[in-house]
């Protein structure tokens, strides 16, 4: 056997593994659907007047953003299983338990941020507290997912980064790009790079 | 020996050949196992072909196949067997032997 025959066959390996790891449920139509939700959430309240430097509207904010992810969350599952199933794979799958995992611990801190932020009446650093952490939580799904979700990731990360410092005043404004134009700009990556449309390399 | 020297009759041929390299290399990574569907999927085979590399692997003692129940749906789960990650792992250091052999 030649050495460029012995590294085909160290490349069918690699793919092979490569594929073994790559999480490719992810539908793009649930990412859009959820950059629509938080745009309506953002729309719903720019039309109430409230936004989150004030602490006097923590409970309609409350509401109103518990519903966006509420929503949010439930779709992704249903269109996530509904993708996955119609390929005949399973959706609790190995990897699947793996990547929730991943994902799940950033999830867990803004729900905990959330509520602490929530009892104690400071929810003006609530949006950049939420992007950081879902930006923790889709990095996690990067590492079986891919770039796109890694480049997601990055982005809700900056934008809580600056939003720290920068848009205290306007955080419906962070919410509507962030959560709202992020994954919108991840659904459409996924529709534009592949056939069928979900998140892989 | 020189690198054109090895024979293919040294190497694994069970595992050589790509499709059935494929499957025990998705095997390998996939700790614990894995469903047909993700197996097929990984190796990026047809269900007939799947199946007849999936039998080849079985005979030799490479992979060890479990049928069940999960939510009243029928699921094969096929896993690595001992003897199959052995194997793997000899053909793959004699794979890295040949390519660095090759580089010198």
């Amino acid at each position: 056997m030649h050495p460029e025959e012995a590294e085909e066959h160290l490349a069918v390996i690699r793919d092979a593994m490569e594929r073994t790891t790559r999480y490719t449920g992810v539908p793009a139509y649930a990412c859009l659907t959820a950059g629509a939700l938080s745009l309506m959430g953002a729309g719903a309240c720019w039309l109430m007047e409230i936004d989150f430097h004030s602490p006097l509207h923590a409970r309609k904010l409350a509401r109103v953003w518990a519903s966006v992810c509420a929503l949010g969350i439930l779709q992704f599952v249903i269109l996530t299983v509904l993708a996955v199933r119609r390929r005949g794979e399973s959706a609790w799958s190995r990897l699947a338990q793996r990547v929730v995992a991943a994902v799940l611990p950033g999830i867990y801190v803004g729900a905990a941020l959330s509520a602490f932020c929530g009892i104690t009446g400071n929810v003006d650093y609530l949006p950049p507290f939420w992007c950081l952490c879902y930006g923790t939580s889709v990095l996690g799904l990067g590492l079986y997912a891919g770039w796109k979700a890694n480049l997601v990731g990055c982005l809700f990360l900056l934008a809580g980064t600056f939003g720290l410092h920068l848009f205290k005043e306007h955080g419906v404004g962070l919410m509507a790009v962030s959560f709202g134009g992020f994954h919108l700009v991840l659904g459409v990556l996924i529709l534009l790079r592949h056939e069928p449309r979900r998140l892989e390399d | 020996m020189s690198p054109a020297a090895l024979k293919i009759d040294d190497l694994d041929r069970v595992i050589h050949e790509r499709a059935r390299l494929a499957i025990v290399s998705a095997l390998v990574a996939s700790s614990g196992g894995a469903t047909f569907q993700e197996l097929r999927a990984a190796a990026g085979l047809t269900d007939g072909n799947f199946s007849v590399h999936l039998r080849i692997l079985e005979e030799a003692g490479y992979t060890a196949i479990e049928k069940s129940f999960v939510d009243r749906r029928p699921r094969t789960n096929v896993r690595l067997t001992s003897a199959g990650r052995r194997a793997f792992k000899s053909y793959l250091a004699v794979l890295e032997g040949i390519v660095k052999r090759g580089r010198r």
